[in-house]
């Protein structure tokens, strides 16, 4: 039921009437596979996403030789489940999207994990998409993160993602457009948008991907928006992160 | 400084009208009797440091604050805001110091007003700062001003402190001979350092006197001097003084050294210490802020949201303490004219629940509430109930969507009404006078439930009855739910089929066993529509009521085709609802039978025939209509059927039911129930639809409003202008706007250095004219030819430049897409562009410089184009001819100047590209073309004249042709899948079958219609040696069987789609008219891009965009069309009023009681039954197969297709229904 993105001059409510700078809920929890090094379930609205991490184990013989021999290689594989979406639609294995997704996530830990420290070893990632509302990349970067500190691999800081529109689309040339925080499908289906990666609190971007058109002027505002949900992205993280570390210390559960 | 964008204090007079503006460099006289208020910002600080705002850019210029001081220097001050509305409106609002509380919030200072009824302050304001120093000096120049005031009661101690500085030091000092408080705070964020000397003691303790910034100059070792163990002395220390007593020149020492006195010796040496170099363990505490740090979004802003709701509304009888009402979605569905009245429904709580209802409902109506909601004075505020917890509701298990939505109608309701009474308790005012909040519902079932809930609610009617013109509102309430609760009561069979269900027409579709498409009523018989899918070649036909089923002209339906046996001819019978059911009474509700006595017998008598000659007859397929996607009900225009009402009722205000009779032929009559009947008959009205239910024979709607008298000429207008659609309101604020400040004085720039010329040519030597129609203001072409030295001409069209005025995605150009085209009626122009640019700025008028667009070629003898080329260019028009004029001087050998010799050099030209076009297979096609002459005092048509055809009209013709489809190439290359062309379709065979075979059959002719060459021969042959009229009335009714041009994007057809089949041009598209079409805008704005004169705006670019610019013009332009034809049948009908004529006239069409007659010299094509041939109604046999129809009996005639006939033209008012017609008497077959 929500209101056309038309309507959003009305009140300057967004759809799910958030308004322009709210994150949707965002939760997450570690260690949900006791069988996984590294496992992690993270919800961003209604986007479902479950990351495990096996490795850093030995690298495969033949075929996977990717990385260099003195640091470990990080394997992304991600699978979509037929019903993530509001069509059920099967996606096969060489879907470009979901190939260049999980190009991106790989280069991005690869610089992110002390690889060095894992010679001749491959650590993999395997993310499944459960439900899909928007932010897809940003959430599978967030999950992704929770998963890899969950297996105790040495990184330099989390890597939080958020994505980031615009209020009004490339070809109605609207200057007075607002930038937009965390889009939901519908969101991201009729304006631009970015997702946008930091290392942690800090303004350093590690990950930036734009697939839509926008005029160069509002960019500025939309980045400066990602980068700051991003922050409060690894505000939740983190107290995710501690609230099982406390646990653990108190024995209570592992 | 920047007055409008920075807060700025003034001293003003007592009563403040005008505001005394601090002027930016006062003189020194001055500046010693002003306030030391006004003086704060004389001097910029010597840092600015930017400020963090999350947003990006507001409306700058939008605000500005105001501090008033009472003259008598009570130091009573006041705080006035003034800031703009949406419609650049001012607005203000104004609260003393003493009322109101300051607290910083990141960039802004909150101001907040003190509420004693909670003892919390409640936010008024919030002023986003650009720098932090401009921020502090607002600060505590407003906190120095609460403690003076004698109002001020106590002064909160969060007030003096602005929350985020760290305090450094405080220690005490000797201060031009008093006692102060001396701080030094840090921003923890900027780091911004300031010294701040406060009253130390007393009634003003704490009182800001100075504040003074510490910037990179205290990096200077020689910046801090200790002269002695209490003195320390600052260079360069730039105090902001806030105390009219205060004399900061005594404290400053020959060289400018700002001389402070600390009281205590330790505080002097821990003052030293923080800022010497040697202090450097606190180094991490203390960050200079040098000036080029980077500035994240400096901007200011403002955000107070006005209220929209009213605090005192309007009371009624029943709520006089006054109301706020909150409509349900029926509510709005049934009578949204009503809440646009202004006499009424202020204060209108729009739920968010209700208006995505509303909009998944009727899209148009969910427009106008949202226009509403816009509307500053209707005061309409859109509640988000559905994003707050309060009024939040869960679907509960078993509820429908509706039950839900009307829950939590209910539930915001109950919350609204609750939440006023806490605020006005809380505020301490009366439980009694607070206004009730009213929810607005013609459901039944909601009103009960709300009244068990106890829930203040009405329905429409008692609502409306109690205000103050109820008469005339109530009758816009609409009929459909009153009258289905009065149904209720009575047992009334259903007249029409039920429509199926939406799944069970969806899957139908799908599978093929049903048809969707577009409802259309034959023009000649209300009973028999026609719908066209894709599934036959043929169009469908549906006939009679039953089968028509509440469909109703333009709905999109779904249809169920019938069997076999029940095809049938398409009708030769003229059937006309009128006189077919003219005594028929409006208000009989019961024992109404779905099919009349008579249409049963009329249709009867048809189908009898079709099956006596089943053989030789051409049986088209039926169907029935059974279900309809989607109504395309608009407003109709009509009038009152003076017999449906009742005599004595004309002047009783009682309330009756009435029949309003369309203008539209093809929409049926209209039940409406009306206390005004006795005013509106005789009028033009407007009426909506409301609803069709399965019970009711005709549709039920409402009335909206009286255009005027019928027959008057300012009704009639604007009837056909609502009609057709066309926007005839005048230019809002905002296009005019648009315009350039220099209005009728523009010119082209006289310096050619002007940005305004670049890339343009100069053109301004060329002998350049015009030649338009007599009287025509809109020149939007020129014309010029010279011969080149190699023995070709060169030739140029000029058009108007009307992309230079109208930039894309501005609101000129907005509304200019949405009117598509200029409309032309009769005594009327409705522009596309304002006044100004149409008939001054862009028209190329004769004798001045104007900007054009400039096609030139080169042409040999033999109009073959060597090279063509577009630029911008300059051009000076010679002179405008009319086609009269110019035909003369070409036809005058004695004329032999330059301009002449250049026309006769066109002429030669265009007659050859002319010749050229035939050879290819263009069509001459023909349409029934008349002039109305008008009386040039009154505007009274005089007389009719048919248009004469001049050769200049083709000269002018073939050159635009020439333009336009080598633009069209031109920007079909630059542009492939986004260029902006027309295409005229071929036209499919079966539309030529019925005249081929009328040819055929009356006159051996046979015509081919494989190609538009064929058919361009074919034609040419169809000629009667003893008629020289058959040819164009062949050509007439050929023209009737094409295909509509239609505008296009490229990217959505692929090449050979584009053939314009008229003109036989493989390419076309519209650029000659840039000011009167929206087509050639695009164009234009397309050619710019193509020849690298700008870029190309995105909107243009967008396929989608397109698209739908598209599909709108092609719909205005074939309204304006439409318009124009019927302004002129309008003035027909008057010019020939009170005359009667004796005129030669066409068989075009024959029916088996009637046939159609066509008379060219006033262009008007009417209907002549045969029981209008004789008193008695001759008996008639019709022949088909021959298209003749004979009588016997009373009279005897025998009429056959494209005879000539003499025919009595007179006209009449037609008794039933007050319309003037034109009516037609045979008198004799054959010529005069």
């Amino acid at each position: 039921m929500p209101l056309d993105t038309s309507s959003y001059s009305l009140a300057l409510l967004r759809l799910d009437g958030r308004r322009w700078n709210e994150l949707r809920r965002l939760t997450a929890q570690i260690s949900t596979q006791a069988s996984a090094d590294g496992s992690s379930y993270l919800e961003m609205g209604n986007t479902k996403v479950i990351c495990t991490v096996s490795g850093p184990s030995e690298q495969k013989a033949a075929g996977s030789d990717r990385g260099e021999r003195d640091k470990a290689g990080v394997r992304v594989e991600i699978s979509v489940a037929g019903f993530s979406g509001v069509e059920r639609k099967r996606r096969g294995r060489n879907d470009k999207r979901i190939n260049e997704m999980a190009t991106t996530i790989s280069s991005a830990f690869q610089t992110n994990l002390f690889t060095n420290l894992f010679p001749h070893s491959t650590i993999t990632l395997s993310l499944h998409l459960l439900s899909s509302d928007g932010s897809v990349l940003a959430a599978l970067l967030n999950a992704s993160t929770l998963a890899l500190i969950d297996a105790g691999i040495p990184m330099k800081d989390y890597i939080c993602a958020c994505t980031a529109g615009s209020t009004s689309s490339y070809s109605s040339n609207d200057e007075s457009a607002d930038p937009l925080l965390d889009l939901n499908a519908q969101e991201e289906l009729e304006l631009p948008f970015l997702t946008v990666a930091t290392l942690g609190g800090s303004d350093s971007v590690s990950v930036l991907v734009m697939e839509t058109k926008v005029q160069v002027g509002r960019l500025e505002g939309m980045l400066a928006v990602g980068v700051d949900g991003c922050k409060q992205v690894r505000e939740v993280l983190d107290e995710v992160v501690r609230e099982r570390g406390s646990r653990i210390l108190e024995g209570t559960k592992l | 400084m920047d007055a409008s964008l920075t807060p700025f204090i003034v001293l003003a007079p007592p009563v403040p009208v005008e505001p005394h503006f601090a002027s930016p460099s006062p003189n020194p006289n001055e500046i010693e009797r002003r306030h030391w208020a006004e003086k704060i910002f004389d001097h910029p600080p010597n840092s600015a440091t930017g400020l963090k705002h999350k947003r990006g850019p507001f409306d700058k210029n939008r605000l500005s604050v105001t501090l008033y001081l009472h003259a008598e220097g009570s130091d009573v001050t006041r705080l006035l805001c003034r800031w703009m509305d949406p419609y650049q409106n001012p607005l203000y609002s104004s609260y003393g110091v003493h009322e109101l509380c300051v607290r910083r919030q990141g960039s802004s200072l909150q101001f907040r007003r003190w509420n004693d009824n909670n003892s919390r302050p409640t936010s008024w304001m919030a002023l986003f700062f650009k720098t932090f120093e401009k921020m502090v000096l607002f600060h505590a120049a407003f906190v120095a001003l609460k403690f003076r005031c004698p109002l001020t009661i106590s002064v909160d101690p969060e007030d003096h402190k602005i929350s985020g500085e760290k305090l450094l030091f405080r220690g005490h000092i000797v201060d031009d001979g008093f006692e102060h408080v001396l701080a030094v705070f840090q921003d923890k964020k900027c780091h911004v350092i300031r010294l701040h000397a406060s009253v130390r003691s007393g009634e003003l303790k704490r009182c800001p006197i100075w504040t003074a910034f510490v910037s990179h100059e205290s990096e200077d070792p020689e910046w801090i001097c200790r002269r002695s163990g209490h003195r320390i002395w600052l260079r360069k220390l730039q105090p902001y003084v806030f105390c009219e007593n205060y004399k900061k020149k005594r404290q400053i020492q020959k060289h400018g050294e700002f001389e402070i006195y600390f009281v205590e010796k330790r505080d002097a040496d821990k003052f030293e210490y923080l800022f010497r170099e040697d202090g450097e363990d606190d180094a991490d505490s203390i960050i200079y802020v040098t000036p080029g740090v980077p500035v994240f979004i400096t901007l200011t802003w403002f955000e107070v949201a006005p209220f929209v709701l009213s605090e005192k509304p309007a009371g009624t009888k029943a709520y006089p303490q006054g109301h706020y009402l909150v409509p349900d979605t029926n509510a709005l569905l049934n009578a949204l004219d009503l809440f646009e009245q202004t006499s009424a429904f202020y204060d209108v709580i729009i739920l968010q629940t209700v208006l995505e209802e509303l909009r998944n409902r009727s899209l148009p109506l969910y427009n106008r509430l949202i226009g509403l909601t816009k509307s500053e004075d209707k005061r309409f505020y859109v509640f988000f109930n559905d994003f707050r917890l309060e009024t939040y509701i869960v679907r509960e298990a078993g509820e429908s969507i509706n039950d839900r939505n009307d829950r939590a109608v209910r539930r915001a309701v109950k919350w609204y009404a609750e939440h006023l009474m806490q605020a006005v308790k809380a505020a301490g005012g009366r439980a009694k006078k607070t206004p009730a909040v009213v929810m607005l519902s013609d459901d039944k079932e909601n009103l009960r439930k709300a009244t068990r809930d106890g829930i203040e609610a009405c329905n429409l009617t008692t609502y409306v009855s109690g205000l103050e013109n109820a008469d005339q509102l109530l009758d816009m309430i609409s009929e459909a739910k009153e009258g289905r609760e009065l149904r209720d009561a009575k047992v009334v069979e259903n007249l029409y089929q039920e429509y199926f269900s939406v799944s069970k027409m969806m899957t139908g579709v799908k599978n093929g066993t049903l048809h969707q498409g577009i409802f259309n009523v034959s023009l000649y018989n209300y009973l028999e529509g026609s719908i066209h899918v894709p599934a036959f070649d043929k169009n469908l036909l549906i006939l009679g009521r039953e089968n028509i089923n509440r469909a109703v002209q333009g709905d999109v339906v779904v249809i169920e085709v019938l069997p076999k046996d029940q095809w049938k001819e398409p009708s030769t019978k003229i059937i006309e609802e009128e006189t077919l059911n003219k005594d028929e009474n409006a208000d009989a509700e019961d024992g109404e039978a779905v099919v009349t006595e008579r249409e049963r017998r009329a249709l009867q008598e048809e189908v009898k025939k079709v099956h006596s000659k089943s053989i030789e007859g051409r049986p088209q397929p039926t169907a029935r209509v059974v279900g309809v996607v989607k109504r395309n009900w608009r407003q109709y225009v009509g009038h009152v059927d003076e017999s449906s009402v009742s005599q004595n009722a004309k002047q009783s205000r009682k309330q009756q039911t009435v029949f309003l009779i369309p203008m539209d032929k093809r929409i049926p009559k209209i039940r409406v129930r009306t206390r005004q009947a006795g005013e509106i008959l005789g009028k033009r009205v407007l009426v909506t639809i409301d609803s069709w239910d399965r019970d009711s024979r005709y549709p039920v709607g409402h009335f909206v409003r009286s255009l005027g008298d019928l027959e008057t000429k300012g009704a009639e207008t604007e009837a056909l202008l609502l009609e057709y659609d066309v926007q005839y309101r005048p230019f809002p604020k905002a296009v005019l706007d648009c315009l350039p400040a220099q209005g009728h004085d523009w010119i082209v720039p006289p310096s050619t250095d002007d940005p305004g010329w670049k890339d343009r040519r100069d053109l301004r030597d060329l002998q350049i004219c015009s030649i338009d129609p007599i009287g025509c203001q809109d020149i939007d072409d020129a014309l010029h030819a010279r011969p080149l030295p190699n023995g070709n001409f060169e030739v140029g069209v000029h058009i108007a430049d009307v992309s230079h005025f109208v930039k894309p995605n501005n609101a000129m150009d907005a509304e200019a897409s949405i009117r598509g085209t200029t409309v032309y009626l009769v005594d009327k122009r409705i522009d596309m562009l304002p006044m100004l640019l149409g008939t001054d700025l862009c028209s190329l008028k004769p004798y001045v410089e104007r900007y054009a667009f400039s096609a030139i070629w080169e042409i040999t003898p033999d109009a073959d184009i060597v090279n063509s080329e577009f630029t911008k260019s300059v051009i000076k028009s010679r002179e405008a001819f009319s086609y009269e004029q110019a035909q003369i001087r070409i036809d005058d050998a004695s004329q032999q100047d330059e301009l002449t010799n250049a026309m006769r050099t066109l002429l030669m030209l265009s007659k050859k590209f002319k010749q050229k076009r035939m050879d290819a297979g263009a069509l001459s096609l023909s349409s029934p073309e008349v002039r109305v002459e008008m009386e040039s005092e009154t505007s009274d048509p005089i007389d009719v004249k048919t248009k004469k055809h001049l050769d200049t009209m083709s000269l002018v013709e073939e050159f635009m042709l020439l333009a336009n489809t080598s633009v069209a190439a031109k920007i079909y290359s630059a542009f492939p899948q986004t260029a902006m062309l027309r295409r005229h379709g071929a036209p499919p065979k079966t539309n030529f079958e019925e005249l081929a075979n009328q040819l055929k059959v009356k006159r051996g002719l046979e015509l081919r219609v494989s190609s538009s060459k064929e058919l361009a021969d074919s034609l040419d042959s169809c000629v009667d040696p003893k008629e020289p009229f058959f040819n164009t009335l062949v050509r007439i009714m050929a023209t009737r069987c094409m295909m509509s041009a239609e505008y296009f994007c490229s990217g959505t057809q692929t090449y050979p789609e584009f053939r314009h089949y008229g003109l036989a041009s493989e390419i076309y598209t519209h650029f000659t008219s840039p000011i009167r079409r929206y087509a050639d805008l695009v164009a234009h704005r397309q050619l710019a891009a193509a020849i690298d004169y700008e870029p190309l705006d995105a909107s243009v670019r967008s396929k989608g965009k397109l698209e739908g610019v598209c599909k709108n013009i092609n719909v205005r332009h074939r309204n304006a069309q439409q318009a124009g034809r019927a302004s002129i049948e309008y003035y027909v009908g008057q010019a020939l009023k009170g005359r009667i004529v004796e005129e030669e006239g066409f068989v075009m069409k024959v029916f088996s009681n009637g046939i159609v007659v066509f008379v060219p010299r006033f262009g008007i094509e009417s209907l002549i039954r045969l029981r209008d041939l004789a008193d008695v109604e001759p008996e008639s046999e019709f022949d088909a197969e021959n298209y003749v129809l004979r009588t016997k009996g009373s009279r005897v005639v025998e009429v056959g297709l494209f005879q000539k006939v003499v025919v009595r033209i007179s006209d009449i008012k037609e008794e039933s229904t007050g319309k003037r017609k034109v009516k037609l008497e045979l008198v004799k077959t054959g010529g005069q």
